[in-house]
């Protein structure tokens, strides 16, 4: 079956572009745009219902709008997103085909369709189950149905990344070792892999189960499976977005990674590793050990956590080193006060970085350890670090390089460029203010996924501490504002995707692709990031204060064991 | 260079000194953290147990039902009071929508709790203390507290449960002393106005 | 002999070698997780032990003879 490529010369990068995957990029970009604008407007109405001082939607439909939100963003727009993503890594950086368009339209056929039946089972009333869909609480099967599907095309869409890969290796297009950003996404893709699988390893029996074929489902057995689904999940998350912050690096100052083998040795212990952090949400349950908890939430001696705190070094590390090399070498941080913070996938990046890193990554550490798990597990504080890592972190990311994308990918100019620089503060200031409000709620024991924390219709009522109504009020700020800065992001990627100038020629390119410059380090005596290395001392030093915090709570609480 | 393959030699450069640095400083990190979660099982006073039973729902249902009795004291809004004897077990049902029974402890005794559901799963959330386990039909979590202050205590349910969810609480009184379970006991029993 | 092969097949070490296999770390990557997290936490659940006998037993007595 083999198709003869029609490419097209980009004269921005030099690239061949195989029109047929570009057009697939295309595809899964726009149906990621549309699964994130449902999940921001329920976003809206859930900050609104929350906040109780509006308390907009009745209980039904808060949980209703809960499940929805949570499955368009945690799962639709992400992996619509990176399947995008996936298919750009391994054609046109490869300077390679798409191995098979057909079947790549095939699998785009099934995710939409899973995608469309899943959110009408949902506004239909007949999935209010939440995304966890914990058993024996039970949805109308073609709810299950509709993940099966979008799960089944997600993962057709993975195996056609392998399959882009083998093409182009066997074309010789990159030797033996892949880009850094490639390989990310290799990364993200094996953990795709192992995610899709938990998915329709518990997805299909729980179908049954609700068609009536299987009489009983055990609920330990169930939520254990379920979790090798939704959290890996998150992790293809994590490591596309490390791949695409070297992406960003390189687009925005010519950032290379300090020491390539250091970099893929973190990607590797992602692959090996990271998804044993699916025990995160078993520490506080029974029918687990502890020997099994604390292996496997520490992803064998947070191995995982090493790669991100390596990345934590090299990203930065990468944007310095070539920064410096550019001249800017007075002190420890001009080169990060003389970066381009004009260009919003530099702003983006470095936001998401530090918001990742100080907000998501300190609290996933620290709420993942077996016993400070106690005192954070299902209250607000969860997803309160989920916004750090999740939408802080990769939403912020993917958001970011779509500035890049549109003109490289859709071929248009971006429309309305100064608000695009703005649009990355907002949504992160916002995200920023929200999340650290919910971590704060969450100390104060506020549960997460309840309609009613004033309990008015409860036997026994329990009143939060006075200052529990200020962290609401800027928990709606956030809220409100990192929708505001969502729905902009929204409108420029419309706007220019549908109806901005089309592109010319080189000169049209809204942002530069900067040049890359050779770092020199031979030596091992030197730094090559001093300022970073600054940097992740701060970042360890507020760890450790956090750290600190949480086990102390935790020595105060009642005695168990 | 993330879009082009690594110049040759990518894999023999040496590796520069605050990287290298880094490295080893996370990885000393990482291994305490690990060490860490070890050593609060031997000397930490906060660990989740790792004992659990398989009961079946209806089963679970009759043990409660004929604990419950033995040691009440009374009702509160409905609810029965309960104050099991220190050492003793405890069997705090979950249900559609409500914990039961209320529970009257006394600070600084060991309780057996045997948390199980009898129908979703279920978040037991004590509060203002903070402290949360899930709680399964099918399934019992023998997890043996110890209450370190007196007071009042609430129990939300903070996993989802269905539409009543966020009706779901209970109450936990932790007293002193038996001079001050006395008290509660005459509360308790006097008709509730 | 073995010289001169040497220097025309320069030796790759093993580990650059697995770095760049990306369908081996999908393998290694499924089988630590598959082992690891689930296969050991479903037989972790399978032999959650029956609810003792005994404890029942004296829970239900104890009520009977107190009514």
């Amino acid at each position: 079956m083999y198709r003869a490529p029609i490419f097209r010369l980009c004269e921005i990068t030099g690239l061949r572009v195989d029109r047929t995957g570009e057009r697939l990029i295309r595809a899964n970009a726009v149906a990621a745009v549309v699964a994130f604008l449902t999940a921001v407007v329920g976003a809206l109405l859930l900050v609104l219902t929350r906040w109780q001082t509006v308390h907009l939607l009745p209980a039904e439909w808060y949980y209703r709008i809960l499940t929805l939100h949570g499955v368009n963003a945690l799962i639709f727009w992400i992996v619509f997103f990176e399947i995008a993503g996936l298919y750009f890594g391994s054609t046109i950086v490869l300077n390679s085909p798409f191995c098979a368009p057909k079947t790549g339209w095939f699998a785009f056929g099934l995710t939409v369709a899973g995608f469309l039946l899943t959110n009408a089972m949902i506004l239909s009333g007949q999935a209010d189950v939440l995304m966890t869909s914990y058993v024996p609480l039970q949805a109308h099967p073609l709810y299950y149905l509709g993940i099966i599907l979008f799960a089944l095309g997600a993962l057709v869409g993975v195996f056609l990344f392998f399959g882009n890969l083998m093409v182009a290796r066997q074309a010789g297009m990159y030797g033996a070792t892949l880009p850094l950003f490639t390989y990310g996404l290799a990364a993200a893709a094996i953990i795709a892999v192992i995610t899709l699988v938990s998915g329709a390893i518990i997805y299909v029996p729980t179908l049954l189960w609700a068609m009536g074929v299987l009489p009983k489902l055990d609920a330990a057995l169930y939520k254990l499976v379920w979790w090798g689904l939704g959290h890996p999940a998150q992790q293809i998350n994590v490591s596309a977005m490390v791949a695409v912050w070297y992406l960003a690096a390189y687009l925005t100052v010519g950032g290379m990674s300090v020491n390539e083998r250091i970099s893929r040795i973190a990607f590797l212990l992602y692959i090996l590793f990271i998804c044993l952090a699916s025990a995160h949400h078993l520490l506080t349950d029974p029918a687990v050990s502890s020997v099994w908890k604390v292996w496997n939430t520490s992803y064998a001696m947070y191995l995982a956590v090493l790669a991100s705190m390596i990345h934590a070094f090299a990203v930065p590390a990468s944007i310095e080193a070539a920064q410096r090399a550019r001249g800017y070498t007075r002190g420890l941080f001009q080169w990060l006060a003389k970066a381009p913070w004009g260009n919003p996938t530099f702003s983006a990046t470095v936001l998401a970085i530090i918001g990742f890193g100080f907000i998501g990554g300190i609290t996933g550490v620290i709420y993942g350890m077996e016993q400070t798990n106690i005192i954070v597990h299902n209250t607000l504080g969860i997803p309160g670090h989920f916004k750090g890592t999740v939408v802080l972190g990769t939403t912020l990311t993917f958001m970011g390089i779509t500035y890049y994308l549109i003109p490289l990918v859709f071929r248009r100019r971006i429309v309305g460029m100064g608000l695009a620089r703005l649009q990355p503060w907002m949504f992160a200031i916002g995200i920023a203010l929200l999340a650290v409000s919910m971590i704060g709620l969450g100390v104060l024991g506020v549960p997460r996924r309840h309609w009613d924390i004033g309990f008015s219709m409860a036997p026994f009522r329990h009143s939060f501490p006075a200052v529990a109504d200020l962290l609401w009020v800027l928990f709606a700020l956030g809220g409100l504002m990192a929708v505001l800065g969502a729905l902009l992001w929204i409108g420029i990627v419309v706007a220019s995707v549908f109806f901005g100038p089309r592109l010319q020629g080189a000169e049209d390119m809204p942002l530069p692709i900067a040049t890359p410059v050779r770092t020199q380090h031979s030596s091992t005596g030197k730094f090559v990031a001093p300022g970073t290395f600054v940097l992740t001392l701060v970042f360890l030093a507020t760890f450790l204060v956090f750290f600190w915090l949480n086990w102390k709570w935790l020595a105060a609480a009642w005695e168990v064991r | 260079m993330s879009l082009q393959p690594p110049a040759e030699g990518w894999y023999e450069t040496p590796v520069a000194r605050d990287e290298r640095s880094w490295v080893a400083v996370a990885t000393v990190v990482c291994l305490c953290l690990y060490v860490w979660m070890i050593g609060w099982h031997i000397y930490g006073r906060q660990n989740p147990s790792s004992i659990s039973y398989r009961i079946e729902p209806a089963e679970y249902m009759q043990l409660h039902t004929a604990w419950v009795p033995r040691y009440q004291i009374g009702e509160e809004n409905g609810v029965p009071v309960v104050a099991p004897p220190p050492g003793s077990d405890v069997f705090l049902l979950g249900q559609m929508w409500r914990w039961a029974p209320v529970l009257v402890l006394q600070k600084g005794q060991e309780y057996t709790f045997h948390l199980a559901s009898v129908d979703l799963l279920h978040g037991f959330s004590l509060q203002p203390v903070n402290m949360n386990f899930m709680v399964y039909p099918g399934y019992d979590y023998v997890l043996r507290f110890r209450p370190t202050e007196t007071g009042e205590f609430t129990v939300m349910c903070n996993e989802f449960c269905g539409i009543g969810h966020h009706m779901m609480t209970g109450k936990i009184y932790v007293v002193e002393n038996a001079a001050e379970l006395e008290q509660l006991r005459q509360r308790f029993q006097a008709p509730q106005q | 002999m073995s010289a001169t092969q040497e220097q025309e097949f320069p030796k790759i070490p093993l580990f650059r070698l697995l770095l760049d296999d990306v369908l081996l770390l999908l393998f290694l990557g499924v089988a630590i997780y598959a082992v690891s997290y689930l296969l050991w936490g479903v037989m972790e659940i399978a032999s959650v032990a029956p609810f003792p006998e005994e404890l029942k037993a004296q829970i239900v007595q104890q009520a009977g003879g107190g009514q």
